[in-house]
């Protein structure tokens, strides 16, 4: 048996995984599960970059997007957008309000402190489709990116989400909750 | 974002240094029975193979079980209700 046993547990594993995310996890109800995740400036610079074409004649109108951590609850967004020829960059610099509330509002709200709003408002069109504006108002749609990367399953399971920023880090608080349910299976495992 | 895992996993998860999860998973005694089976079927499967059997896939390079345990601080299961509880604690050390 040697060393395939440990393939045969994560092949199980894997299929209950699929299984179990398609029906909202019913075998693993009461799980409790809290997590701090540091993502660096590097990671979130990797999480930006994924999906973004190498090519930047491929990359329409914003060329450029860099979130910068910089200290306490206190980010910069820098875009750089193609306008005529020319690239133009743009930086804000906004507060974070840390908590998220999941999953009725899978958004983290940012309030722009600094940068032309004018300049934010014209190139709104432009902006990737999870920056939504208003006035001073920036929401970063966590659940539309969440979606799109097929983690959507993980919002209803969301208790607490609160995003830290500190200079170079940006760490999330999680707590995830399966509610428990009384069990209506009969022993069955759904299919 | 596959080539970002490979990176993060060849440099030992050091990008997410601070990182720590912990909790506690029930599982059902129908999940632990499924894999008891599916791991006993695998040994049949073994003693009956020939060598011209071909290998099970290779797990992705960077991908080391081993190296990955290191990370788990805690683990014990404990019986509650009918049911095994997992608790855990994995941190990635700085």
């Amino acid at each position: 048996m040697g060393t395939d046993v440990g393939g045969a547990v994560a092949g199980v594993l894997a299929r209950l995984y699929e299984r179990e995310k398609a029906t909202g996890f019913p075998s693993l109800s009461g799980a409790v599960v809290e997590a701090r995740v540091p993502l660096t400036q590097a990671v979130v610079d990797d999480l930006l970059l994924a999906g973004r074409p190498a090519d930047p004649a491929k990359r329409g109108a914003v060329q450029r997007l860099r979130l910068l951590l910089l200290d306490t609850d206190r980010i910069a967004l820098e875009i750089t957008v193609r306008a005529f020829l020319f690239n133009v960059p743009l930086r804000f610099e906004a507060t974070v309000h840390p908590e998220v509330r999941v999953p009725s509002d899978p958004r983290l709200h940012l309030t722009l402190t600094s940068g032309g709003l004018s300049e934010l408002a014209l190139n709104l069109p432009q902006l990737p489709d999870w920056i939504q504006v208003e006035g001073r108002q920036v929401a970063l749609d966590l659940g539309l990116l969440l979606r799109r990367g097929g983690l959507d399953w993980l919002i209803p399971l969301v208790r607490v989400c609160r995003a830290n920023v500190r200079p170079g880090v940006l760490y999330w608080d999680l707590a995830l909750q399966i509610d428990d349910r009384k069990d209506t299976t009969n022993g069955e495992l759904p299919r | 974002m596959a080539n970002f895992l490979d990176k993060y996993l060849a440099n030992d998860l050091r990008d997410f240094a601070g990182l720590q999860v912990r909790g506690s998973v029930p599982v059902k005694q129908e999940v632990l029975n499924e894999i008891l089976a599916e791991v006993l079927k695998q040994g049949q499967s073994d003693a009956a193979a020939t060598e011209a059997t071909p290998a099970a896939a290779a797990p992705p390079a960077n991908l080391d079980p081993k190296a990955l345990l290191r990370h788990v601080k805690n683990a014990q299961v404990r019986a509650e209700d009918g049911r095994l509880v997992l608790d855990f604690e994995v941190r990635i050390d700085g």
